[in-house]
């Protein structure tokens, strides 16, 4: 097996890192931002919140850049201390991966069992949606871009379709006074919108399977531009028709806002168990991502000889059991937060390494040249 | 292995139009071998050498079946062999000499240019090359007995062609030769089964067909170690990439024209001696829902009618699982006066939504399935009688709802709107996986379902296709062409996905 | 390898079972309900019954009516002669252990997927307990947020037992009749309970649209309970007339009629399109508002005499009509909010919000109640109205 045949083309990569970055947020978000900034000027968060991950995602680009066809794993190479770097590395994503994919699991079932069914036990939901994970991972990476790329546009139809039957509802006064409170509370919001763009870490490694010349950051910021969109016509869809009291106090605004949709009476008479199929669609496909990745990078880095839906398997033992350790809605959203600052703090971590070791490299070939002449 | 089947290596060497301008000198050798290059891979072209008055050399060449053999060889063969007067060959005006006192036959042509010869030649004129003459004789041997051909049954349109594939191998080709006289279309032959060794034939256009799938079809076909081959459906299963799916990974049609438009896209077409369906790889999923008439209809006729026939697959898989997450778990979902009738018409049914709908779909298998089986005439009364009867029965038995009754109705009548077979029998089956999960875990269990369903496709190929495309991955140009159809004037790009080595069929 | 998990997908399948699964005709669809108080010798009943089971007085008595769907009447051909619907009541201290004692007594499981409409005894709104009575009915995920909340004057129970001519039953009935709001001037518009959540946290007035049960026979949407924002304490009753002024100030008027009269003789105008600005100025430490009103409409009926129509001078004596008469409903309902209720049910607050952030601070927690800044506020009312047109020009008289 050749893992480099594969190729993700430029928007394959953009709509990759989209699907990722939709998931257990856009659910969560505007009451977040809501209790956060407490004021209407989260979407301003968003705004920011946007620039800080598009600065990243430019980093990790030019970064591998210099590292063609290698994984973020891979580039540390072979030299004795750099591959202990890279080993360090390896188990912190797969901790991080793992945990991620409790954490979203538990989202999921949560959802499923508040909205579409109430008494089936939560482990059955959890394995059903594994199994689904496990299947893809089997796939390889082809089979998990082409899965994004067939969900992607009943995610984004059923958000466009949310918002524009609510647009009748929308008193647009609502998001006025603009910055009333002055902009501290917005710089609080930041806090959480840098968090809901997490996902871009998967660029670490899906940019092995780019062509170098492919490598620019253009469409995927675009990509993540749009995520950004939806999540700015979303919040500020929330304050308009629900208002900013109740979003501070309802679990998943969005749902909230799909209860309000009514269309042409009589046809469907509420389309928020469609909207949940949707998005479980959504989040399938951020869970496989994570599935995926996790692992791949146990397969190349520790175990190379085993199969990879044995590996696939073992992972969803570990996730299951985290999947359960959060007792209330309260704990699972603490996780959550730890998940998202843990991936966050990792990212820039491995940015700061990888930045190292190409100057480091770089100063080390100089001296070898200087050297020769 | 390769070389026992296919008498003939291929070239590769790619044939484009002007290429086959060949002028030729008068020298037999050199003017056959040009006609080689340009058609010498099918193997339905026939090439007859001989002495003309034990002398002089010359060489026919006809398409084996468009022709009149009986003609060839009682007005052309037979009077040039015993012609005697050898003298006369020197001479300039023997060309007239033979049109005028030799050949029997009732119209013949000259030609100075290869390349005006062929289209002549490939619907059904004979060529003579006489060796040191500089012109080619055409003669008309057109050939034009109908043999019974009649109307494909499993695939009937209201506008377009109605002739059909039959069992005979020559016949199947003459119709796709009549309809496609491109000197790039390739034929060959070759034998299957280690017994029975029946013909088949496979046909491509060298040029549009990328060699890659050439090759591949070629390999598998070569594989294939079986007793006999009864019927293309057989040879389909000995070839397909994956035997663990209910999707059909090639296409099949009795339809010369679907065919035709198959080959043109640059597809690898196999027919096999005894079956009137023609096998058509590679294929992606979008595809299985084109018809033929597609392309004869206006594009907003044809789109509107695309589009209901992924509407028909969505109702076919769907209905009855949605019908049994809807009554069994998710009444809010239903419209409320909808809800209440719903309610009061399932009042006194004894089973659960699901049972009630196993038991229905099962029913109307049963009846499709006798009504395939029962000669003609009963079929379609039987048809009647168990559809009306057993549905009104029913109802009034108490045994099921009259909403039951219409969504099992609908999903029948769905599933025949999808113009492939096969595909309607995939769509089948998977219901009924749908229903159960359905009816374990609601919408959940639907959508799970689906999930599954969409991961097995993205991993599923046919030779090598991505079965997804162009949805997955995207390929923009081929979208024109998949849930609605565009104005033909703006669909000039062959799909990438089959990368074939012309891109544009126009402009 | 795909043979190992399509097996053990179908064992899982058939392992599992089916926790969730309810037929729909096992399900006692609600359709309405009303939540009333206990009648004084049943108030006693109860509580003695309760002191005898639980040893303590109960804090709170609540009667909850559920009118559940008999889905087969509906079906049948019968439908109109039979009734469709039964009505039950319960008693209890919340609202779940209520909807729970009906499990005791009739085998249908209640859900409340397809609830139209929630009616509130005028008695409870006036504790303020709206929110907490609400709660279950929009914190449950069967719940939606589009039912609609009324508060009855008189029994909330009785408007339930009304069935109307040609309609099914009064819970889709109440929905049909709120329907027509645009046209009926005296109507408010509708409150779904996912809105009245919102006022509810929010602690701005608001009204809730009022429902009244007349003699047995039928029942009338019209008219307004005011909530004060703080305490969501009911406060008042609008009228009729009230609720004209009320919707004309919000510009939620669209198809209402105005009757005006011009030298003691009336006329009618049908409004077609209007609209309503809030602007806010803040002179000399005081707030003023200047509420223009601007509408459009049809000349409908015609009682006035020696007045042609056509004429454009008459027809700007009519507009001037109009305008006092539009301004004369809207100042009545002014005035009665500043001087008698104290409630900003304009949801004037807003615009100070907007212009003047923050002012809006400074008076935020004192703006209604008596003295409050709402009512100290000089509110001024313009009115710009137009007759587009006059239907036919007959001349009867």
């Amino acid at each position: 097996m050749n893992p480099h045949s594969y190729q993700i083309s430029k928007l394959e990569m953009a709509i990759t890192v989209v699907s990722m970055v939709i998931g257990v947020g856009i659910l969560t978000l505007p009451r977040a931002l809501a209790a956060s900034v407490e004021t209407t000027d989260g979407w301003m968060s968003i705004v920011l919140g946007l620039v800080l991950n598009m600065v990243l995602v430019l980093l990790i680009f030019r970064l591998h850049r210099h590292f063609p066809g290698k994984s973020f794993i891979g580039l540390w190479g072979n030299q004795s201390v750099a591959k202990w770097i890279g080993k360090l590395f390896s188990i912190a994503f797969v901790c991080y991966f793992v945990t991620l994919l409790a954490y979203e699991a538990r989202i999921l079932t949560v959802v499923v069992r508040m909205y579409l069914l109430d008494r089936t036990p939560s482990e059955v939901t959890v394995l059903f949606i594994f199994l689904a994970t496990t299947y893809a991972v089997t796939k390889g990476v082809q089979g998990i871009v082409h899965l994004n790329l067939m969900f992607f546009p009943f995610v984004v139809f059923v958000i466009t379709l949310i918002v524009i039957f609510n647009l009748h509802d929308a008193s647009f006064g609502a998001i006025f006074p603009i910055a009333a409170e002055g902009i501290t509370p917005i710089i609080m919001g930041v806090q959480e919108t840098s968090l809901s763009f997490l996902g871009i870490e998967i660029l670490f490694f899906f940019l092995a399977y780019m062509k170098g010349k492919d490598l620019q950051a253009t469409l995927v910021n675009a990509g993540i531009a749009f995520v950004a969109f939806l999540y700015l016509l979303i919040v500020v869809m929330c304050y308009m028709v629900i208002g900013l009291e109740v979003t501070k106090i309802i679990a998943f605004p969005l749902v909230a806002l799909a209860k309000e949709v009514e269309i042409i009476e009589g046809l469907v008479e509420r389309i928020e168990p469609l909207m949940i199929t949707v998005w479980i669609m959504s989040i399938f496909n951020t869970m496989a991502i994570v599935h995926f990745l996790a692992t791949k990078i146990i397969k190349d880095e520790f175990v190379k000889k085993a199969r990879v839906s044995t590996i696939a398997i073992v992972i969803t033992f570990f996730s299951f059991i985290i999947t359960f350790i959060p007792v209330s809605l309260q704990e699972a959203f603490m996780l959550g937060d730890y998940v998202s600052y843990f991936g966050l703090g990792l990212t820039c971590f491995a940015l700061l390494c990888g930045y190292l070791y190409v100057f480091i490299k770089k100063k080390s070939k100089q001296q070898g040249n200087s050297e020769a002449m | 292995m390769l070389k026992k089947l296919f008498s003939k290596l291929h070239s590769d060497e790619v044939r484009k139009e002007k290429e086959y301008e060949i002028k030729f000198t008068g020298d037999i050798d050199e003017t056959v071998q040009s006609i080689n290059n340009i058609v010498g891979e099918s193997d339905d072209i026939i090439q007859r050498d001989f002495l003309i008055g034990k002398k002089i050399r010359a060489t026919l060449f006809f398409v084996d079946g468009l022709c009149d053999s009986a003609s060839i060889e009682q007005d052309v063969i037979r009077p040039l062999i015993y012609f005697t007067d050898v003298k006369r060959y020197d001479q300039k005006d023997f060309l007239t000499y033979l049109q005028e006192e030799v050949v029997t036959i009732s119209e013949l042509t000259t030609e100075t240019s290869l390349e005006k010869a062929m289209l002549p030649f490939l619907s059904g004129e004979t060529i003579l090359i006489i060796d040191g003459i500089k012109e080619l004789i055409l003669f008309e041997t057109r050939q034009f007995n109908e043999r019974s051909i009649s109307e494909p049954e499993s695939e009937i349109v209201v506008r377009g062609p109605r002739d059909g594939f039959v069992e005979t191998l020559h016949t199947n080709i003459l119709q796709i030769r009549r309809r496609i006289r491109d000197p790039n279309l390739t034929v060959q032959f070759g034998a299957l089964g280690r017994r029975a060794k029946s013909d088949f034939a496979l046909l491509y256009i060298k040029g549009v067909t990328n060699q890659r799938y050439i090759d591949e079809m070629r390999y598998r076909i070569s594989c294939v170690d079986t007793d006999q081959v009864v019927e293309t459906g057989t040879l389909e299963q000995l070839i397909e990439d994956n035997v663990l799916t209910v999707f059909p990974q090639m296409l099949r049609t009795e339809r010369p024209d679907k065919t035709v438009a198959a080959l043109m896209s640059g597809q690898v077409v196999v027919l096999h001696d005894g079956s009137p369906f023609s096998l058509m790889a590679p294929i992606t999923f979008h595809m299985l829902f084109r018809s033929p008439e597609d392309y004869y209809d206006r594009w907003q006729i044809s789109s509107f009618t695309r589009l209901l026939r992924y509407l028909a697959a969505f109702l076919a898989m769907f209905l009855p699982a949605i019908y049994i997450a809807m009554v069994s778990y998710h009444q809010g979902m239903l419209p409320t006066l909808m809800a209440i009738s719903i309610a009061g018409s399932r009042e006194g049914v004894p089973f659960p939504g699901f049972i009630e709908a196993i038991v229905m779909e099962i029913t109307i298998e049963l009846l499709r399935e006798a009504g395939v089986r029962l000669p003609r005439a009963v079929g379609q009364t039987i048809g009647i009688v168990g559809g009306l009867v057993i549905g009104d029965a029913a109802v009034r038995a108490g045994i099921v709802s009259p909403i039951m009754v219409i969504v099992v109705a609908l999903t029948a009548i769905a599933s025949f709107a999808i113009p492939a077979y096969n595909v309607t029998i995939a769509f089948r089956l998977l219901r009924f996986l749908m229903m159960l999960s359905a009816a374990t875990l609601g919408l959940y269990g639907i959508v799970i379902v689906y999930i599954f369903i969409n991961i097995h496709l993205v991993g599923l190929r046919s030779f090598g296709t991505y079965y997804t495309s162009p949805f997955a991955p995207y390929r923009y140009s081929e979208w024109l062409d998949m849930f609605i159809r565009a104005p033909l004037s703006l669909m000039n790009k062959r799909f990438p996905e089959l990368k074939p080595e012309d891109k544009n069929k126009s402009g | 390898m795909k043979k190992k998990w399509l097996l053990s997908i179908v064992v899982l399948l058939t392992l599992t079972s089916c926790w969730d699964l309810t037929e729909i005709e096992e399900i006692g669809f609600v359709i309405a309900l009303a939540i009333d108080t206990l009648e004084e010798e049943d108030y006693e009943q109860y509580k003695k019954q309760f002191k005898k089971e639980q040893n303590f007085d109960p804090q709170q008595l609540y009667k909850t009516t559920f009118q559940v769907v008999i889905p087969g009447t509906v079906t049948e051909d019968l439908a109109f002669e039979q009734v469709p619907f039964f009505n039950i009541s319960a008693v209890g201290r919340t609202n779940f252990k209520t909807l729970r004692h009906i499990a005791t007594r009739r085998s249908r499981r209640l859900n409340f997927e397809h609830l139209k409409a929630i009616i509130i005894n005028e008695e409870i709104a006036r504790t303020g307990a709206i929110g907490k009575v609400i709660d279950l009915y929009i914190r449950d995920h069967e719940m939606r947020r589009t039912t609609l909340v009324f508060v009855s004057k008189g029994n909330g129970f009785e408007v339930l037992e009304d069935k109307l001519p040609l309609e099914m039953m009064p819970g889709l009935s109440i929905k049909m009749i709120q329907d027509n709001y645009p046209a009926s001037h005296g109507m408010p518009f509708p409150k779904p309970i996912g809105e009245l959540a919102t006022c509810v946290v929010e602690e701005h007035s608001y009204i809730v649209p009022r429902i009244t049960e007349k003699r047995g026979v039928d029942f009338v949407i019209a008219g307004a309970g005011v909530f004060l924002g703080e305490t969501n304490e009911m406060i008042g009753w609008l009228g009729e007339v009230d609720m004209e002024g009320y919707n004309l100030i919000r510009g939620e008027a669209e198809n209402a009629i105005v009757e005006a009269s011009l030298e003691d003789n009336l006329f009618v105008v049908e409004l077609d399109n209007m609209d309503s600005v809030f602007t806010y100025e803040q002179k000399d430490g005081e707030d003023h508002f200047h509420i223009e009103i601007k509408a459009e409409g049809f000349f409908t009926e015609n009682w006035l005499e020696g007045i042609d129509i056509g004429e454009q001078e008459e027809i700007e004596k009519v507009e001037a009509a109009l305008e006092e008469e539009i301004e004369r409903l809207a100042s009545k309902i002014v005035a009665k909010m500043q001087n008698e209720f104290h409630a900003d049910i304009f949801e004037l607050y807003k615009t100070v919000q907007r212009k003047n952030y923050a002012r809006w601070k400074e008076v935020e927690d004192e703006w209604d109640g008596e003295d409050g800044y709402f009512s100290n506020a000089n509110i001024e009312i313009s009115v710009k109205a137009k007759i587009r047109h006059y239907m036919t020009k007959e001349q009867l008289t």
